[in-house]
């Protein structure tokens, strides 16, 4: 009777210990902490195609036969880094949108504010 | 409409109730209340305006303008047709953390839902925008292992359907308490209460008796029973028509398919037999 006391109270601990345990481990999740300079390479000439996919990874999408490709980006402590979540707009804070010539060279690019803090 | 659907506020007040006193009466288990901040929702974008942005217009806004200034859309149709964005606005609300062997979480939501729905022509320009926006409660629940929906589909699922569902077929006639009589065509017999009984509606390429008890139902090889309580005759299997005149006043018609089965219709006048007669005569193409 007694042992089962105990593992009812044990049990009862356990639960308080995890439901106050949950803020905590959501602060410890980690997140990158992002580069304050991953899009500057945007800004120099010619930048192809396969050099921004080498960068940021594959798109979240691509629109108009190609030539617009969306990434989704998160910010971090120390800048910005490429979200890859599936679907949703989770801890998402950017839409980058870039736009590629027929020659596959970069010709322009938005970052969009799409979910303001 | 916003539909509270099977959720709502009372539904949720009372599991609120519930847990606070089973919190109270059982040792061991504690359920807080507390109050749910306002914000948009977790996996919600915010760059959705309360009104049509003036910089998208009918007729001369590309596609590809859109996506520069909004991003990527939540839907779309085939081939980029259409699309949909939208965002999930939290005024607040009330949450219950019960702590038993376990925990379990559950919240309503006051939600605002807002949503910016595009269509395109084969140029890709803007051919038509709406904005809607819509206020109901939404809540989820680890207990009932529930999480409604919002009142808007942000994705515009239910636009793309409304769409894509054909235009109802036109309505050539209709005639009440007819009776589909039991056994094979005859051109013998008495009125009859046995059978289907209900509404016989003529479409263009079918004829339909929507039983008005749907538990007669008597189907054969030609009577294919569609969805809904329905049974639909094909016209175009339709050989010919036969208008008998019975003892009395009792008519019907006896409808001859091509696989030589046959269907009874009986009429409550006459008029009806004839004028029901002529119209699947003309539309089957049948004598």
């Amino acid at each position: 009777m007694h042992g089962l006391i105990g593992i009812t109270r044990l049990r009862w601990l356990r639960a308080c210990l995890f439901a106050l345990a949950l803020p905590a481990l959501q602060a410890c999740a980690t997140h990158p902490a992002g580069d304050k300079n991953l899009l500057a390479f945007l800004d120099q000439p010619g930048v192809r195609r396969e050099d921004v996919y080498h960068r940021l990874g594959m798109p979240h999408a691509t629109y108009e036969g190609n030539s617009l490709a969306a990434f989704r980006l998160s910010s971090g402590r120390e800048g910005l880094y490429v979200s890859h979540a599936a679907s949703g707009w989770e801890n998402v804070r950017y839409n980058l949108l870039l736009e590629f010539g027929a020659d596959e060279r970069l010709t322009g690019h938005r970052l969009i504010d799409v979910r303001t803090p | 409409m916003c539909a509270p659907r099977s959720s709502g506020p009372g539904r949720f007040g009372a599991l609120a109730v519930l847990l606070a006193l089973t919190g109270a009466a059982i040792p061991g288990c504690i359920s807080v209340p507390f109050p749910l901040a306002s914000g948009p929702l977790p996996d919600s974008r915010t760059n959705i305006p309360a009104e049509v942005p003036s910089s998208i217009a009918v007729g001369s806004t590309s596609r590809r303008e859109v996506l520069l200034q909004l991003g990527e859309p939540d839907g779309s149709g085939p081939g980029d047709a259409w699309y949909s964005y939208g965002s999930a606005f939290s005024h607040g609300g009330l949450g219950i953390l019960t702590v038993s062997y376990g925990a379990s979480y559950d919240a309503r939501h006051n939600v605002e839902v807002r949503r910016l729905f595009l269509q395109f022509d084969p140029g890709g320009v803007v051919s038509s925008v709406s904005l809607e926006t819509k206020r109901c409660p939404m809540w989820t629940s680890d207990l009932l292992r529930h999480v409604s929906l919002p009142c808007l589909d942000i994705q515009g699922a239910d636009i793309a359907l409304q769409k894509s569902s054909p235009a109802p077929p036109a309505l050539l006639g209709q005639y009440k308490y007819v009776v589909r009589r039991p056994g094979d065509c005859s051109t013998h017999g008495k009125l009859t209460a046995e059978g289907v009984t209900g509404t016989l509606q003529v479409f263009p390429d079918e004829m339909r008796l929507v039983p008005s008890t749907p538990e007669q139902k008597e189907y054969s090889a030609y009577l294919q029973p569609p969805a809904g309580d329905s049974i639909a005759i094909s016209l175009g299997q339709v050989r010919s028509v036969e208008y008998v005149k019975g003892r009395w006043f009792w008519k019907w018609l006896n409808v001859h398919m091509q696989d030589g089965s046959c269907a009874s219709l009986q009429f409550g006048t006459s008029a009806q037999a004839q004028e029901a007669a002529q119209l699947i005569r003309r539309q089957s193409g049948a004598q």
